[in-house]
């Protein structure tokens, strides 16, 4: 091992990435482009929708349901004694809206629908599907891409409403059962510092997050190499970087969207 | 298949739309169809006062802020809200807008003047309450909690300045400065009382003497009025004229006769001097007679020349008498 060694890690890894910025960036305008191709992506864009979005509404409401109730509780624990209690409400919206409704969501269909999608294409990368779909003419970014892309960026702010509703209304029942809240008291807290905008920026997290997780499952889909090892890992990647950047766009997004 | 797909689709997503707007609405306080009431409340500022905050009229909720618009003079804010009820009958109504917690909520009240009084209401010309706009009522915006928390941290803040220079002033010399005052200011009150104590008495004495004085001065009135009238009727008569002369002349005389007797008055003194030595040579002699000795002596001892004798002397006393009473009849006194 000699002393240029690191350097050399430095340097391949740089090269990595920026190859992969570039396969990325070669991917989206392929994608793009690939938007003429209706007759293509059109149909597979139902199917995709249920998968993505239908078929993820349980697992967000799961989610979304026990976040209201923990942040219910939470909030009554620590406003005991000095804060009106009817914060709860103010507390549990806000929250729920503007920051766990999303970011949950985002991450937990992260896991099922990024890696489903890392997983299903590069299954398809390394049995050479997508190959032989080239051969035969067929676009497969239209056929594969678009309407997973698609379907994301559609379905995933349909999702999160589910889930900002399902958070709210478990936090309700929280407050009702478990706090000794009135419903009159929760829904002033509630209205007390909601804004329509809270739920505008939150569709909109939600539509970035649906298109990066989505975005990234196909991409690492399609570069994906090595057999079924190569597909874990890609799958792996997909979950892990996904996550990581739906992190850093809700910092982003509250930077750009929330800073009046 | 393909079909309920889509269908399952359609409806998850008008599901999530709908929730997504009737939600939005809810939260925003809006009517969701039902009919409103606008009104309108001028006020200077509108403190920390937002949209969606509640109209409250003795203490229930009516309404809720619609919006805010900045008055073209820029003196005043109007904000506009939506009751859910017909504007309540308020004799000389107003708003206030006020904290509704210590916890930045705010709200608008609709209230009477009557019920605060001191309030500076916003001022409304005869124009602003336009029959064509919605009712306008004035309002009165109550400081917000940092305003109050900065006047507090002033006042505290002064009260630090004013409490360091009492703790500087009042030191032990001053303590004892102070408790020297008080027992000065002690003497000086008892003295006090003493000489009010005494200015009493001396009041009352007066009083009396004041009293005496007056009834004294009354009874001179009443005499000098008498006088005044006597005088007045003399002056009237013209006796007082003849009185004055004779009193003038008199005054003349009495001069002239005083400055008689002052020259006299000597030589009467120079007269009885030698008529003494006479009476004390007559004694002598009348001694001498007594016993016999010259020829008066020999008289008296004989009968005959003592009856001669006897008349003589009567004649002599009587002489003596006449010049005692008389002696201008004898010594004659020259002045000029």
């Amino acid at each position: 091992m000699s002393i240029l060694s690191p350097v050399a890690w430095v340097g391949r890894t740089g090269i990595r990435i920026v190859g992969s910025v570039g396969q990325a960036g070669f991917l989206a305008a392929g994608a793009v482009r690939a938007l003429r191709n209706v007759t293509i992506w059109g149909p597979n864009l139902v199917p995709q929708m249920v998968a993505v979005g239908v078929a993820s509404i349980p697992i967000a409401l799961f989610i979304a349901a026990f976040t209201g109730i923990v942040l219910a509780l939470q909030a009554s624990y620590t406003f005991t004694g000095t804060v009106p209690l009817y914060f709860v409400g103010a507390l549990v919206g806000k929250t729920i809206i503007l920051e766990l409704g999303p970011v949950l969501t985002g991450l937990a269909l992260s896991g099922r629908v990024g890696a489903n999608i890392a997983a299903e294409i590069g299954t398809m990368r390394v049995t050479e599907q997508i190959d032989a779909l080239e051969s035969l003419a067929y676009d497969p970014v239209a056929y594969l891409v678009v309407p997973r892309v698609l379907a994301g960026l559609v379905m995933f702010p349909v999702v999160v409403v589910f889930a900002m509703a399902m958070g709210i209304g478990s936090g309700w029942l929280t407050s009702l059962g478990l706090l000794d809240m009135s419903t009159p008291q929760f829904v002033r807290g509630l209205r007390l510092f909601f804004e329509t905008f809270d739920v505008q920026f939150a569709l909109i997290k939600a539509a970035s997050f649906g298109l990066i997780v989505t975005g990234l499952g196909c991409f690492y889909g399609f570069t994906c190499t090595g057999g079924a090892a190569g597909v874990g890992r890609s799958t792996t990647r997909s979950v892990v970087v996904a996550s990581m950047m739906i992190l850093v766009l809700d910092a982003f997004w509250a930077a750009t969207l929330l800073r009046s | 298949m393909k079909r309920s797909r889509e269908v399952l689709v359609g409806t998850v997503m008008l599901i999530g739309m709908i929730v997504v707007v009737i939600g939005s609405l809810w939260l925003a306080g809006s009517g969701l169809g039902r009919p409103s009431y606008p009104l309108e409340v001028l006020v200077a500022d509108v403190g920390q006062l937002r949209e969606g905050n509640q109209v409250k009229f003795r203490g229930v909720p009516i309404g809720r802020v619609d919006r805010f618009m900045v008055e073209p003079s820029g003196n005043g804010i109007r904000i506009h809200v939506l009751l859910d009820q017909e504007v309540p009958d308020i004799s000389d109504a107003a708003a206030v807008v006020a904290p509704e917690s210590l916890f930045g909520e705010w709200q608008v009240e609709l209230v009477s003047r009557d019920r605060f009084p001191r309030f500076e209401y916003y001022t409304l010309s005869p124009g602003q309450a336009s029959q064509d706009e919605p009712p306008l009522l004035p309002g009165f915006t109550l400081p917000d909690i940092t305003r109050l928390t900065a006047a507090a941290n002033e006042i505290s803040q002064n009260l630090a300045v004013l409490t360091d220079r009492v703790d500087r002033a009042f030191n032990d010399e001053t303590a004892e400065n102070v408790r020297r005052a008080i027992d000065n200011v002690q003497d000086v009150s008892e003295n006090l009382r003493t000489l009010v104590s005494s200015t009493r008495e001396t009041f009352d004495d007066l009083r009396g003497d004041v009293s005496q004085a007056t009834e004294d001065i009354g009874a001179a009135a009443s005499v000098a009025r008498a006088a005044l009238e006597r005088t007045n009727d003399l002056l009237e008569t013209g006796q007082v004229d003849s009185i004055v002369t004779n009193v003038a002349e008199a005054s003349k005389d009495l001069a002239v006769i005083a400055r008689a007797v002052g020259s006299s008055s000597g030589e009467m003194q120079s007269a009885i001097m030698r008529m003494d030595s006479t009476f004390t040579r007559i004694d002598r002699m009348t001694a001498r007679i007594e016993s016999g000795e010259g020829v008066l002596g020999q008289l008296l001892s004989q009968g005959e020349l003592l009856g001669q004798a006897s008349s003589v002397l009567v004649q002599l006393d009587l002489l003596l008498a006449d010049l005692r009473a008389n002696p201008g009849r004898y010594v004659r006194l020259s002045i000029f």
